[in-house]
């Protein structure tokens, strides 16, 4: 019989900084990653990163600046490509060192970063 | 020292009418590496959100897929209700649960077609979607629509289905349940079909927890991940629900489990069926979103998130919807090193790829 | 070894009628709940343009100076949005479909504006007598286009004139029979009395009369105020004093016809 799970909504505040110590902390524990998303708030764009261990979710979020750079996660969990790639091309949050880059070709869109407030 | 030849996959090839590109890297026979491309027609639903209020993005979120559609639906609901607060009646969970079984058999029996299809199989795949038929006709008698159903709203469902319909459902079903029998042991017994299947893309339980797999693909490989096991959407609890697990990690493993889960579909109807309680359908909802809320779903493809938040308005800021295929894409390109050219389509289609569902 | 497997599936089929119709000589029957397309009443609708902002898809344009409805039958989508926003009940869904066409069609309606004496003129507001309002905010409630604000501590009844639709929901829910399309009097606008009211409202009560009471549970239902409690199983009929405005809207509701103001 498995177990049944009451998920609870757990969003985590993170600095920018410390991004990438907290994944490798969550990857050490066994988490499996999930998703990202990013949320145009007052100009600054916020990320959430989804984690799921046994189907308990931990969400870390952070909030960045209009040009600030963000450290990849790929590095830890490389199927976050696809996430990462999606907000560059959308949003224009910049990544260093991934790990698969399309470097603005993920999505063919009429417009660079279309979803960005400032454009 | 063979020579590499780069092949371009898709966008227009013989799997599937969607359009996701691939970069095929062969030495003679063998893809050593591939590498995916997407992206060819995103839509920008999501972005919707600021011109269309939480209400009507329900209409909108159903139709980024026509198979999967009532899931969506569903997530797009259920995320709203969770960061309004609102509490749906029970019959509303019920029927939900019974409605999103009712997609997952016939979207499971169009990808038994398909993949016969995909193997050359060209009267198994016929008849596959003969008995898919019959589904679509229960989902067009109860809500009005065979792929889009535009019955679940925020606050709970549109439109009540009577208990004696639900019982013809459950007899409709019971009753096409030998034909699909007839077609599933084909695929799991015939030796022309095993030839093509057993053995061919196999994904190690660790490589599937590596590469973050979700859905059938997950459950193909031994781990055991379904979302219906959660506890905050639907009424799994009350059903008994377990989830069907194969661990061989093949292409025969993953239909093995979609077969399985066919017919767990079925017996989960008939129990949501002989429990369900009389009452209201949906509760009436008014004013602003405020606050956050993530929702998973286990879709027929696999597990899918929403999520919503709302900055007290009736437009939400965001609604995400982050489908199975996107996270399925990273295990294609695994299990495509290695294998032969010939099975290239195959291992595509196994994962259950959605296009329009990634391209929201 | 098994092969030809299929064989049984195939050989039956041999002898079965084909699973498909011979379309288009032999027609699909549709079903009773099949969404084809949207039907509309034109007798009563009133042009107040609710469907065509509920719309997701934008299919639907309201043109209340030339009194024209117009649908664009390709661009919508049946999800029946509107037939469940409109609040004169005029709209609805047939289960035929828009026959393919090379061309978008496009069907306007020609809709007669009636000038209803009740209702004003067509270019009337709507106010409400503040003299007889006990701000229960009933109106707000029934409001589809969101355009009324009531809030009873404050004494405040605005309506926003851009978004009120003039549909007339509010006029007929109203149970004090306050608000009207351009009647109100200059005078009842000018001086809301709110000073007199609590002392003639504090003598009134809201009463059950309990042997008759079969606690439906219907009078909790329909209290804009939410001041009512019923148990069916406890046999608890209560009313909240404080939150009460004596507004009348559960009267009406009873099917017992045991509730009193008094």
């Amino acid at each position: 019989m498995s177990e049944r799970v009451d998920v609870v909504q757990n969003f985590e505040a993170v600095e920018v900084s410390q991004l990438l110590t907290e994944v490798k902390d969550l990857k050490a524990e066994g988490y499996r990653f999930a998703q990202a998303c990013a949320t145009v708030v007052d100009d600054k764009i916020e990320i959430i990163y989804s984690f799921d261990k046994a189907h308990q979710l931990k969400n870390l979020r952070i909030t960045v600046a209009q040009g600030e750079e963000v450290e990849s996660i790929t590095g830890d969990y490389w199927p976050a490509f696809i996430y990462e790639n999606e907000m560059h091309d959308l949003f224009g949050v910049q990544f260093n060192h991934s790990a698969l880059d399309y470097q603005g070709n993920f999505f063919k869109v009429a417009e660079p970063t279309p979803w960005n407030p400032k454009k | 020292m063979a020579k590499r030849t780069v092949i371009p996959f898709g966008p227009q090839h013989p799997v599937l009418p969607e359009p996701v590109h691939l970069d095929l890297v062969v030495e003679d026979e063998t893809v050593v590496e591939a590498i995916p491309s997407i992206g060819f027609i995103h839509r920008g639903l999501e972005k919707l959100v600021e011109k269309r209020d939480y209400s009507q993005m329900v209409y909108v979120i159903e139709r980024i897929c026509g198979i999967c559609s009532f899931g969506h639906g569903w997530g797009a609901a259920a995320a709203v209700e969770g960061a309004m607060g609102v509490k749906i009646p029970e019959r509303a969970e019920y029927l939900r649960t019974i409605l999103h079984e009712l997609s997952r058999l016939h979207s499971h029996l169009l990808w038994l077609g398909l993949l016969a299809d995909a193997f050359g199989f060209e009267s198994l795949f016929n008849h596959c979607w003969r008995v898919r038929e019959t589904v679509l006709d229960i989902l067009e008698k109860t809500t009005g629509g065979r792929v889009i159903f535009s019955i679940c709203k925020v606050g709970g469902l549109n439109k009540d289905i009577d208990n004696e319909t639900l019982k013809e459902i459950v007899e409709t079903l019971e009753g096409i349940k030998e034909e699909i029998k007839e077609l599933t042991d084909v695929f799991i017994e015939d030796d022309s079909v095993k030839n093509r299947m057993v053995g061919v893309g196999v994904l190690s339980k660790e490589d599937a927890e590596e590469l973050c797999a979700v859905g059938p693909v997950a459950r193909g490989s031994g781990v055991v991940q379904d979302m219906r096991l959660t506890n905050n959407h639907g009424v799994y609890g009350e059903l008994d629900f377990e989830p069907v697990i194969e661990t061989a990690g093949d292409c025969y493993a993953r239909c093995k489990v979609r077969i399985g889960e066919v017919f767990q579909s079925i017996e989960l109807i008939a129990k949501a069926v002989a429990k369900i309680p009389e009452g209201p359908v949906s509760v009436p909802v008014k004013g602003n979103v405020e606050g956050e809320y993530m929702l998973r779903l286990e879709q027929p493809r696999g597990e899918a998130f929403y999520y919503a938040k709302g900055a007290n308005s009736k437009f939400l800021q965001r609604m995400r919807v982050r489908t199975p295929t996107n996270m399925n894409i990273p295990a294609l390109v695994k299990t495509l090193q290695g294998c032969d050219l010939a099975d290239v389509p195959i291992l595509i289609l196994t994962i259950d790829p959605c296009i329009s569902c990634t391209e929201r | 070894m098994k092969t030809f497997r299929i064989a049984k599936v195939l050989f039956k089929s041999l002898f079965k009628k084909p699973a498909t119709l011979m379309y288009p000589v032999v027609q699909r029957e549709w079903q009773e709940r099949t969404r084809g397309s949207i039907d509309l009443y034109s007798e009563a609708c009133i042009l107040c343009g609710i469907c065509a902002r509920r719309c997701p898809a934008d299919a639907i344009e309201v043109d209340r100076k030339a009194g024209t409805w117009t649908i664009h039958r390709m661009q919508c989508i049946q999800c029946g949005e509107c037939v469940a926003a409109c609040p004169k009940k005029c709209l609805g869904m047939n289960n035929q479909y828009t026959e393919p066409q090379a061309e978008k069609v496009v069907d306007t309606y020609e809709i007669e504006q009636k000038k209803d004496e009740t209702k004003g003129p067509a270019n009337a507001e709507l106010t409400c007598n503040k003299e007889e309002c006990v701000f229960c905010g009933l109106c707000a409630k029934v409001c589809p286009a969101d355009a009324l604000k009531v809030d009873r501590k404050e004494k405040i009844w605005e309506v926003d004139k851009e978004a009120c639709a003039k549909c007339g929901a509010c006029v007929d829910k109203c149970p004090k029979k306050c608000l009207s399309m351009g009647e109100a009097k200059a005078e009842a606008e000018a001086a809301p009395k709110a000073e007199e009211k609590p002392a003639a409202e504090g003598e009134e009560k809201l009463n059950c009369n309990l042997d008759e009471c079969i606690y439906c549970g219907l009078c909790a239902k329909n209290c804009p105020c939410d001041a009512l409690t019923v148990d069916r199983k406890e046999k608890v009929w209560e009313v909240d004093e404080e939150a009460c405005v004596k507004c009348g809207a559960c009267l009406e509701k009873c099917p017992k016809e045991c509730l009193a103001i008094s």
